[in-house]
């Protein structure tokens, strides 16, 4: 229940910034170090971090360490934990509307 | 199911619709919001109970609440999962709106997830029917539209149809 709405909730947060958006796209094309990115949006190692931290939190992207370098790449599961967090949404849904209904109809329904 | 709802998103992209049809009339269907004892008993998903620590159904009230898994054959079972719902523009039995955010165990808001608004609205069919629409926006536009267009792409094309038509219901 709650885990969809975190997911779903990291993963607008993540992708309402235009910047975020845009990293997402270039480690899309390639793999990228934090060192790169930072050097692409003249911005500091610790404020690119920082992005990639709110996108690895959303599932979007991975980091893993090579050597000295940490190397972003797009999650390919992206799209798919996407669709299953939505369809368990969409389950959640149906179980509390069952159960609204359920009330609803029912011999014993409180007084409405 | 009895009868499943309709999940779409929104032309812009920004908001999850969830609409069902129930068998009651809205002023009924109101009261599954407004009488606490009531929206304890549906709220929560299959699984789990709804404890309420505060509700008041009025503008500027909150509906505070904590959720138990008590079903022992679900990974989360003994979890707790909280949260607060905040009121405004109630008009009844029409629509109203609030806005979702995550608390921890003493209702304190944890300002570090970002919050979702949701819009309710009831339109009575007849005396005995009611359709119900949840309307969620995510913090703020496109981000929906950036994630298919991401995944378009990425060529996860025939994936986002499935997500596209699963969210057409």
């Amino acid at each position: 229940m709650v885990e969809q709405e975190i997911y779903l909730n990291n993963m607008f947060h993540a992708l309402a910034d235009s910047t975020r958006r845009d990293i997402l796209a270039r480690v899309g094309r390639m793999e990228q170090s934090i060192g790169d990115l930072a050097r692409a949006y003249s911005m500091s190692f610790a404020a690119i971090a920082k992005h990639i931290d709110v996108l690895v939190r959303a599932q979007l992207v991975r980091k893993q360490r090579r050597g000295k370098y940490q190397v972003v790449s797009l999650n390919p599961e992206a799209v798919g934990a996407a669709q299953e967090h939505l369809e368990r949404y969409a389950m959640n849904w149906n179980q509390r509307f069952d159960q609204l209904e359920h009330i609803l109809t029912s011999y014993h329904k409180p007084a409405l | 199911m009895i009868n499943n709802a309709t999940f779409s998103v929104s032309a812009d992209k920004t908001t999850l619709l969830v609409e069902r049809i129930f068998p009651a009339s809205a002023s009924q269907l109101w009261q599954a919001y407004a009488d606490a004892d009531i929206l304890r008993q549906w709220f929560s998903p299959r699984g789990w109970v709804t404890e309420v620590q505060e509700h008041s159904f009025e503008e500027g009230g909150s509906f505070i609440y904590i959720m138990r898994c008590v079903d022992e054959s679900q990974d989360w079972f003994g979890q707790t999962s909280c949260g607060k719902m905040e009121f405004s523009n109630i008009q009844p039995p029409k629509s109203f709106e609030y806005r979702d955010v995550f608390t921890d165990e003493n209702g304190v808001v944890n300002e570090a997830m970002p919050a979702s608004q949701t819009l309710v609205t009831l339109s009575e069919i007849t005396s005995s029917q009611t359709m119900l629409k949840v309307a969620t926006r995510y913090a703020q536009s496109e981000a929906l539209q950036q994630m298919l267009e991401m995944g378009m792409e990425e060529g996860y094309g025939e994936t986002l149809e499935k997500l596209e038509n699963l969210l057409k219901g």
